[in-house]
């Protein structure tokens, strides 16, 4: 681990800078390098927790959890979703705790001890905001109301659609 | 997607006409194709094939669907008007009993300019639209001079009126509201928009570098900004890296495994797949669900920021690395009738996290994450005594470091 005293900590205050400019209200746990909140992302699913790492002040990888799990019986089905709504996306990706159903995406963002501008820093968060409002509730609909996979990948194929349009 | 059919979906994008892009990022380029569909007469398509070879571009309108009665008089209108025909050839298909007309580019030094490639795509739909009704006359009983004695008197006015209003990366004269290529929240495809005066920049002057240090021997596609060169690993010869460059802001790296996934094997794959990107933290595994390709993908979101080469590294070697761990694991599952969790317990039995036999978090109650609410105190709370969900999410990210080792993914 770098000395904390001596290396300057670009990342931590560029993301608390865009936090802050966001008007979120978070916590920022100096100890562990974390910023932690909980972001309603959709009308129809909880709130998600939504963690950005800082790591070695080096990287730093943003989760968003979304707000219910995968019973172990439905996660095999639920990595065929995964793997199609990761696939053609251009940062991050969803993943699947096979441990425990948690699925969440995730961004990391490696550019060493670096200032970033707010607007990179945006990108790299606010994808993992949209892909859960985009995706959970799809997820949400194939894991707990039986929605069959076929109708939930054309749904996830009509959104791609509409977002190429857009 | 190759510069040349880049070059055609610019310009068909620009000029408003509806296509498909069937493009194979493994590299093929006789995967590529666009189908167009240009106005008709009466609301009818005019459909027209693009395919990029090694033997260059290829246009081809199909104008009417024939009987075999009808291959004869084809055949002799074709001849006549062959006469007529500076640019392209009509062709008349015995086997898929169609009437045709085809125009074709021989492959160059360089890819071809917008300017070169408009002329050819834009005269065959024009063929079809004018001489699809003279053939109809032919086949009605006229002759072949008065059928194109009828249908060649166009008074002047354009035979379509969507010929050549632009060409992409020019403003247009009259509506310029909407930018030709503007940013899109997901890549519709891999390379970047073509763009001949942009062959260097700063990203790809920066991934050059790397590219050079390493001494590897690669390719450098100008009109896709793509890196280009093949590796072989402990298990599998011949994966395809690529790293394209977007924009000048970004750039992605594929590692594309040589092997397509059957299609009876990609519901194990997917969760194969799904298994080994947890706890990744660049990159990910991605399989296209209509094909089988399977690559890894990494992108570095690196705008005006210098990166050091060793974070450049990080991010380019990764998806090699990431084939080269978990190769064995996707030929085990494909040929060795190994389950996907097996195969990447034992892919990942090397790092400490992933192998940490922790309690079935199924069983374990959600702990309540110590977040009360949006929009109030939204911290963490300190890790329970017990190894719950927070506890592990925290490992995992490597805020705290297990007994095993230190915390944190895969990904180097």
């Amino acid at each position: 681990m770098p000395d904390e005293k001596q290396t300057p900590r670009n990342l931590t205050d560029s993301v608390r800078a865009y936090f802050d400019s966001q008007g979120w209200q978070y916590r920022y746990d100096e100890e562990k390098g974390f910023f932690g909140m909980l972001v309603k992302v959709s009308e129809e699913m909880e709130a998600c927790k939504a963690y950005t790492v800082i790591r070695d002040e080096e990287r730093f990888t943003t989760f968003v959890t979304l707000p219910f799990r995968v019973p172990e019986e439905q996660r095999p089905l639920a990595a065929r979703f995964i793997s199609a709504a990761n696939y053609q996306l251009l940062l991050g990706c969803f993943e699947m705790d096979f441990r425990d159903g948690d699925v969440q995406y995730k961004t990391t963002c490696l550019c060493g001890n670096v200032r970033l501008d707010p607007e990179h820093i945006r990108r790299y968060i606010e994808v993992g905001l949209q892909m859960a409002r985009d995706c959970g509730p799809m997820l949400d609909d194939l894991i707990y109301k039986n929605v069959p996979l076929e109708d939930v990948l054309a749904r996830l194929a009509k959104l791609r659609r509409d977002q190429k349009k857009r | 997607m190759t510069p040349s059919l880049h070059t055609v979906h610019r310009l068909l994008k620009h000029n408003g006409i509806p296509h498909e892009v069937n493009t194979d990022v493994s590299g093929d380029p006789h995967h590529e194709s666009i189908l167009a569909r240009f106005p008709g007469e009466e609301g009818e398509e005019i459909p027209v094939h693009v395919t990029v070879g090694a033997d260059g571009v290829f246009f081809a309108a199909a104008i009417r669907d024939l009987t075999e009665e009808q291959i004869p008089l084809a055949e002799a209108f074709a001849d006549a008007l062959h006469r007529s025909v500076r640019t392209g050839l009509f062709t008349v298909s015995h086997a898929e009993k169609k009437f045709g007309f085809t125009a074709y580019r021989l492959p160059g030094d360089q890819p071809p300019a917008a300017e070169e490639l408009a002329p050819l795509l834009f005269t065959c739909p024009m063929m079809a639209r004018l001489y699809g009704p003279a053939f109809d006359l032919v086949t009605e009983g006229a002759s072949i001079d008065a059928a194109l004695d009828a249908v060649e008197k166009t008074d002047g006015k354009p035979v379509m009126s969507f010929m050549l209003p632009g060409l992409p990366g020019r403003p247009k004269q009259e509506e310029s509201d909407e930018p030709a290529d503007e940013e899109e929240p997901f890549r519709e495809d891999y390379p970047a928009p073509y763009d001949a005066e942009l062959d260097r920049g700063p990203v790809t002057d920066m991934v050059r570098e790397y590219y050079d240090r390493q001494d590897w021997r690669y390719e450098f596609d100008p009109g896709t900004k793509a890196f280009r060169m093949r590796m072989s690993s402990t298990c599998v010869d011949s994966y395809q890296m690529i790293t394209f460059i977007r924009d000048e802001e970004w750039f992605t790296t594929l590692t594309v495994f040589p092997i397509r996934i059957p299609e009876e094997k990609r519901p194990l794959i997917e969760e194969l797949i799904a298994r080994a990107n947890f706890g990744m933290i660049l990159g990910c595994f991605e399989m296209q669900p209509r094909n089988g390709l399977l690559q890894f993908r990494n992108t570095c979101l690196c705008g005006d920021t210098e990166l050091d080469m060793t974070v450049l590294e990080r991010h380019i070697d990764v998806g090699f690395r990431m084939c080269n761990r978990y190769g064995p694991a996707i030929l085990e599952v494909l040929y060795g009738g190994v389950s996907p969790a097996d195969a990447v317990r034992k892919a990942e039995a090397d790092i400490p996290q992933k192998n940490d036999d922790l309690p079935d978090a199924a069983a374990d109650p959600r702990p309540d994450p110590a977040v009360t609410g949006l929009g109030e105190d939204s911290a963490p709370a300190p890790a329970p005594a017990k190894k719950g969900f927070f506890r592990r999410f925290l490992e995992r990210i490597g805020v705290i470091v297990t007994d095993s080792g230190e915390g944190g993914g895969s990904d180097a």
